[in-house]
């Protein structure tokens, strides 16, 4: 999967990084992906068809059974599966999630989901002052236009990872946590949207995966908010 | 000094083969007296070779010099120093393996230049990525030529990093029919019937058998007769069967069409509950 540069999804992911909110730390993304396979994405098509290949012919009936992603049986749902499994290992380059099962997926009945769990969690940001979108507005207002004008929402479909509450970078001492794919088949590109919250006793050091042009500055203050210059220190 | 070089490398070369885990100050200090002193220029120099490390770190109290042979000298000789770095990381971590965040906040490289030194590393057979069965999904490292601990491989236990339920189903039938046979047994005589019968393609130790033993007794399977060291377990009586006990009618009669035909009251004799529970009863 290739991260595709958007400058106002960056902006997005750049205020949700290590973001304080009261006692909690979010740490949140909202990146695009082309479904474009990179070299360590064909390897993973590759041993999943095998690991197909060898299901099927142990146990042929297992294989025309449905997951939470379609048929097995289906090419299209192991293509799907590899873009979903492609993209955890995009967002999370500390984490292989290469041998996850398609049953720890689940599809969403739409976008209204996502956008629900969003308003619930991020209630707090969404008046929060120190955010402002290049065209004003306030946080909420904006991830949703910049998702909208990257992935057309209307023609996706959404799925969410479960998280398996061992090891995965939403089980660890995560307070609470979303993550949605916003798959729209005709531009083959991902959208995923993800946010985790830790107790702030839990973060002593930043835990950001992403490069470093998303990483905030971190300074000697003791305000829940960095700085609303923020915004205006991207190269 | 060539003298003094030529000593110092033989006591390294010595305690490396007879796996002493290095020499310390103190040990050098006996071997070489008065001659100590021209030892760290010596020391420097084979450090710079790579011919020598110095270990120190967690577990260690004192500083240790350990000889490096040739061919690990060589393969160290082609990497840089940040690839060193790296390596140094992951074979502190030992059997545990390290994971890759933990890598890149203790030597503070960026992504891109710590993967291409894992890259390089994993090409020259010096690290390897292992599968943990603690932590599913995150990327650990190890030393190429380490075997990974129980908790990481999880043992007899688990095939392909998963649990293997029928491989522990069959065991601990075999556990109980051993059991059955030697009648009052401890754990060593169940460990060597098990391993007697050859029903395992990997080898069981008697911990891995106390596992089993200790899954039977909560299982209500066995039973354990001493609660000490050198208990004795035999097969449990199989349990009774108490699915019954649901089925008793309690004190009050739940219809309203007996106390009707019996004139507004019941009783145990005339109760068409109990008659009707009776019946189905003795049947």
């Amino acid at each position: 999967m290739k991260l595709l540069e958007n400058p106002r999804l960056s902006a997005l992911t750049a205020f949700l990084s290590q973001r304080r909110l009261g006692e909690r730390v979010l740490d949140g993304r909202v990146e695009a992906f082309s479904c474009k396979r990179a070299g360590e994405d064909k390897k993973l098509a590759k041993e999943l068809e095998a690991q197909f290949a060898a299901e099927s012919r142990n146990s042929p009936s297992s294989m025309e059974a449905s997951s939470p992603l379609g048929a097995l049986a289906q090419p299209a749902t192991r293509r799907l599966l590899v873009d979903l499994i492609a993209t955890l290992n995009a967002s999370f380059p500390d984490h292989d999630f290469s041998n996850l099962r398609p049953e720890q997926f689940c599809r969403e009945a739409g976008a209204q989901f996502a956008v629900r769990a969003c308003a619930r969690h991020l209630a707090e940001l969404a008046t929060a002052e120190r955010f402002r979108a290049p065209g004003g507005g306030e946080f909420l207002d904006e991830l949703w236009a910049a998702i909208e004008e990257a992935i057309q929402l209307r023609e996706c479909e959404v799925y969410s990872y479960v998280p398996d509450g061992e090891s995965d970078p939403f089980s660890e001492g995560a307070l609470w946590s979303f993550n949605y794919f916003f798959f729209n088949k005709r531009l083959k590109r991902i959208v995923y949207l993800s946010c985790v919250a830790r107790s702030r006793q839990l973060c002593p050091s930043p835990f950001s995966d992403v490069e470093d042009e998303y990483r905030i500055r971190q300074d000697d203050s003791q305000d829940d908010f960095v700085g609303g210059d923020l915004m205006f220190d991207e190269d | 000094m060539a003298d003094v070089k030529a000593r110092l490398e033989q006591m390294l070369k010595d305690d490396h083969a007879s796996g002493g885990g290095g020499v310390t100050n103190e040990q050098l200090k006996d071997a070489f007296g008065d001659e100590f002193d021209d030892l760290p220029a010596i020391i420097n120099e084979l450090i710079n070779t790579d011919r020598m490390e110095l270990l120190q770190g967690e577990g260690r109290t004192t500083l240790a010099y350990q000889w490096i042979p040739e061919d690990r000298a060589a393969r160290l000789g082609e990497l840089t120093n940040e690839q060193r770095l790296v390596l140094q990381v992951v074979e502190r971590a030992d059997t545990s393996g390290v994971w890759l965040r933990d890598i890149k906040s203790a030597t503070s490289m960026q992504q891109q230049t710590l993967n291409k030194a894992l890259k390089v590393l994993e090409s020259r057979k010096l690290v390897k990525t292992v599968r943990s069965v603690q932590q599913k999904t995150k990327k650990l490292y190890m030393a190429y030529d380490l075997a990974p601990t129980r908790e990481v491989s999880g043992g007899p236990w688990y095939t392909d990093h998963e649990f293997d339920h029928e491989f522990v189903s069959a065991i601990k039938t075999v556990v109980v029919s051993c059991v059955k046979a030697l009648g009052n047994c401890t754990l060593e005589d169940i460990h060597q019937a098990v391993l007697g019968t050859k029903v395992s393609t990997v080898p069981l130790s008697i911990s891995d058998v106390q596992t089993v033993v200790e899954a039977l007794l909560a299982d209500s399977q066995l039973e354990r007769l001493h609660a000490s060291d050198d208990a004795r377990f035999k097969v449990a009586k199989p349990c009774v069967n108490t699915d019954w006990v649901a089925e008793v009618p309690s004190g009050t009669c739940p219809w309203p069409r007996c106390r009707a035909e019996n004139g507004g009251t019941c009783n145990a004799e005339s109760c068409l509950y109990l008659d009707a529970w009776l019946d189905e009863a003795s049947t």
